[in-house]
């Protein structure tokens, strides 16, 4: 039953952008500044900027700090809570009820999602980094999966065009394989960094560390950033930040789009097919299903965004069933849904720094440091156990009363308790992003049994990591160590937490791109092949992985798309 | 007694406790009774419960700065297990806390509860040791993160909650550490005489 009481006139607008996360809000806002009246449809609540009921609370405001009540967790976040850092009473409302939105894994997979808007831009952990030509060139010159359909030098002006808007604090370096971007000032690094950062440069060619390229306000320029204000430094960024000094949807993206009058945002909108029109082979619009009525809705446009995240907007093409494409819109090349991939991460060393005991530092800085991938970029860097390589993230600091739990060595009373008031000594740990290969076997697809509590299907993830990134992780672990040795650490040690995919947050492939349609799912700009109106601009775009955080990427690849969508759509050619 | 009130009780006790000598605190603290007498513990028995909440004040007893009693860090400790914390993880502390409470009475001829503070204070880091040195050993087992944590004594999982909710409660917080909750800034190197060589409470 649908429950469209306007005619189709009020229903129908020139774009319509599925999805309000990271790229959805990016193309929100092109396609809206441009002169389109722009549907923007999310499936969850509406969080306008500033909504972020959390924010100013202090661990103590909590009845036992920030833990949620196992029945709680049990009941609704058993998947959700596998990041350890989720499901906590100050940020647990910006993630899913697994019940409530269930899938299924074949092998762990830790999905994780939040279905409200803004999406992930509320939660993302905010590193910024480009690809280079490393990456776009990694496919064709490994015989890997498909190529790339573009190189760094299509995506570097719209690398420059968001880093611009989005605000990225980073410090220029002059690598080839890292390109420096339009970079706001760097944060700073603290004492034993500078050791680290100075034992590398003294022992290693191939190696540097730099403080890491964050989407944070250090010095806005209103003219630019509007009314966001300068990072605080309080580093509660994942619960929302009142003064919108890191970039998300909902403090920058999404504001700017409204500023034009021409953004419709309607949350509690699940869209879950496309509407094809077999007359003309393009999509005619969506059909949605509201989350709070049940009621269902269709609505129309020129052209659609799918930015539903890599899985969601998979499980959107997938549920669009026709004769023509009976496994989905996009499936005839066989590769949606396939080529999924994530960070594996959780491996590397941490260490102990003797001295600077009189230092300390100020502010909880968001952002560590970046230690650049330095494995297999050319032949004197070539790995024989591995292709591709990672990075590392990492800080320093120094430890708390935390330490009187097993560290200290002291006998239990007022001594002890003083000595706990006290900053402890400093330490320091890396953790490595490494990349995933595309593998065809790793996938999802849609499961008819299970329901989620509008009555849709969900979708079965089968998917791990193989014998490439398990040999990576093995130098992850060592190499780790080999520099905090370099540099004079102590205690080092080396760990590796196990890998499971899905904790990195960064589902990407699904609908790769490619430069032929009988093996991606979408081309150079990001239309699906098969209906060339629809354009996938999030992390299903995905080709390779590379090993950097991906997310500006997506706003690189959506800004770009958008552009070209417009001047096709003025061109009369969608 | 909730947190709040907790928290009042404090605040108003903190002025004296200036003035406490500092090895009656410790001699003392754990035979008064620093908590509402009407708390009943919602995860510990009748019977463990003294004894933890002595253990605590023990551990971080009362000196310039408040105790662990006072902050009201046995009844916290009591609700993180009893609400907060998985079956498996809640029995395994009970059994632990048992069988370590069932030697000590075996061996001292008395319950843990009626002993004297020093012999309480000295039995008590004697289980802190081994614990710590059990501890030590896993880490050279190749376990993985999982195992690690089931396999951790129970007395540190304990000393966990006890100094986690003493050090993040708000009088500490705010009043003993350096509170800092709009930095405005970050300073990678600055002398610790800047925060009276505190931790940073958040």
């Amino acid at each position: 039953m649908f429950f469209n009481s306007q005619g189709k006139a009020e229903v129908t607008y020139d774009a319509i952008v599925v999805g309000s996360g990271i790229s959805g809000g990016w193309a929100a806002k092109e396609l809206c500044e441009k002169g389109l009246k722009t549907l923007v449809l999310e499936r969850g609540r509406n969080v306008r900027h500033g909504e972020y009921p959390t924010a100013g609370n202090d661990p103590w405001d909590y009845e036992a700090g920030e833990r949620v009540p196992r029945e709680e967790v049990d009941k609704h976040y058993s998947k959700q809570n596998r990041t350890g850092y989720t499901v906590r009473q100050s940020q647990k409302h910006w993630f899913v009820k697994d019940d409530e939105h269930p899938y299924t894994e074949v092998k762990r997979f830790d999905w994780m999602r939040g279905y409200h808007t803004g999406g992930r831009s509320i939660m993302w952990g905010r590193q910024s980094y480009r690809l280079s030509d490393l990456d776009f060139t990694a496919n064709a010159k490994d015989g890997i999966a498909v190529d790339w359909p573009i190189r760094y030098a299509d995506l570097a002006p719209w690398y420059d065009y968001v880093e611009t808007f989005a605000g990225i604090s980073g410090q220029a370096e002059g690598l080839p394989h890292l390109p420096d971007g339009k970079f706001l000032p760097p944060m700073e690094l603290n004492c034993v960094e500078k050791e680290l950062k100075k034992g590398i440069s003294e022992n290693f060619t191939d190696r540097i560390l730099t403080i890491g390229r964050t989407a944070h306000l250090t010095e806005p320029n209103p003219e630019i950033h509007g009314t966001r204000g300068k990072c605080q430094f309080r580093n509660r960024c994942i619960r929302g930040c009142p003064f919108g000094a890191y970039f998300s949807s909902n403090a920058a993206t999404l504001p700017a789009a409204e500023a034009t009058g021409n953004m419709t945002l309607r949350p509690h909108s699940v869209v879950h097919s496309l509407i094809l029109d077999p007359d003309t082979g393009k999509a005619s619009g969506v059909r949605v299903i509201d989350g709070e009525t049940g009621e269902q809705h269709e609505f129309f446009a020129k052209i659609v965004f799918l930015n539903a995240s890599a899985l969601g907007s998979t499980f959107i093409l997938m549920n669009t069933v026709t004769d023509e494409f009976p496994d989905g819109l996009g499936s005839s090349s066989g590769q949606l849904g396939r080529n999924l991939m994530d960070h594996h991460f959780k491996v590397g060393a941490s260490g102990t720094y003797e001295g600077y005991e009189d230092q300390y530092y100020k502010g909880r800085r968001p952002n560590g440091f970046y230690i650049p991938r330095f494995r297999n970029i050319n032949a004197a860097t070539k790995r024989d156990d591995y292709i591709r390589g990672f990075g590392y993230q990492g800080g320093g600091s120094r430890t708390n009363w935390m330490r009187g739990i097993k560290e200290l060595d002291m006998s239990l009373g007022a001594d002890f308790k003083d000595a706990l008031v006290q900053p402890g000594p400093w330490q320091l740990g890396m953790n490595g992003f490494g990349e995933c290969l595309p593998y065809e076997d790793n996938r999802v697809y849609l499961n008819h049994e299970v329901k989620d509590i509008h009555g849709l299907p969900t979708l079965t993830i089968d998917c791990e990591f193989k014998d490439n990134e398990m040999a990576m992780r093995k130098d992850m672990a060592t190499s780790a160590a080999e520099m905090l040795e370099a540099a004079g650490f102590k205690d080092i040690k080396t760990y590796d937490d196990g890998a499971a995919p899905g904790l990195g947050i960064h589902e990407m492939g699904t609908a790769r791109m490619g430069r032929d349609r009988k093996s991606s799912v979408l081309n150079e700009w990001n239309q699906v092949w098969d209906t060339p109106n629809v354009f996938v601009t999030d992390g299903a775009a995905m080709t390779s992985a590379a090993c950097q955080n991906p997310s500006l990427t997506y706003m690189a690849l959506t800004a770009r798309a958008a552009d070209y969508a417009v001047q096709e759509l003025k061109k009369m050619n969608l | 007694m909730d947190r709040r009130d907790v928290l009042k009780y404090t605040a108003y006790l903190t002025g004296y406790a200036v003035t406490a000598p500092l090895t009656s605190a410790i001699l003392s603290g754990c035979k008064s009774e620093p908590t509402a007498p009407d708390f009943v513990p919602a995860f510990f028995t009748a019977e463990e419960y003294p004894a933890v909440r002595q253990m605590t004040e023990l551990m971080l007893p009362k000196t310039d700065t408040p105790g662990a009693g006072e902050l009201g860090i046995p009844q916290f400790v009591d609700k993180v297990l009893s609400t907060f914390t998985k079956p498996a993880d809640q029995e395994r502390l009970r059994n632990g806390l048992n069988t370590w409470l069932g030697s000590v009475a075996n061996e001292g001829g008395s319950p843990y509860a009626d002993l004297g503070a020093e012999d309480q204070l000295r039995i008590l880091n004697e289980l802190d040791a081994t614990s710590k040195a059990a501890a030590e050993e896993l880490e050279g087992l190749g376990l993985s993160k999982e195992e690690k944590k089931e396999r951790t004594p129970w007395w540190l999982n304990l000393k966990d909650l006890i100094i986690g909710g003493y050090f993040s409660s708000e009088y500490i917080g705010t009043e003993v550490l350096a509170y800092d909750p709009v930095p405005g800034a970050y300073l990678g190197c600055i002398p610790v005489s800047e925060t009276d060589g505190k931790n940073w409470s958040l």
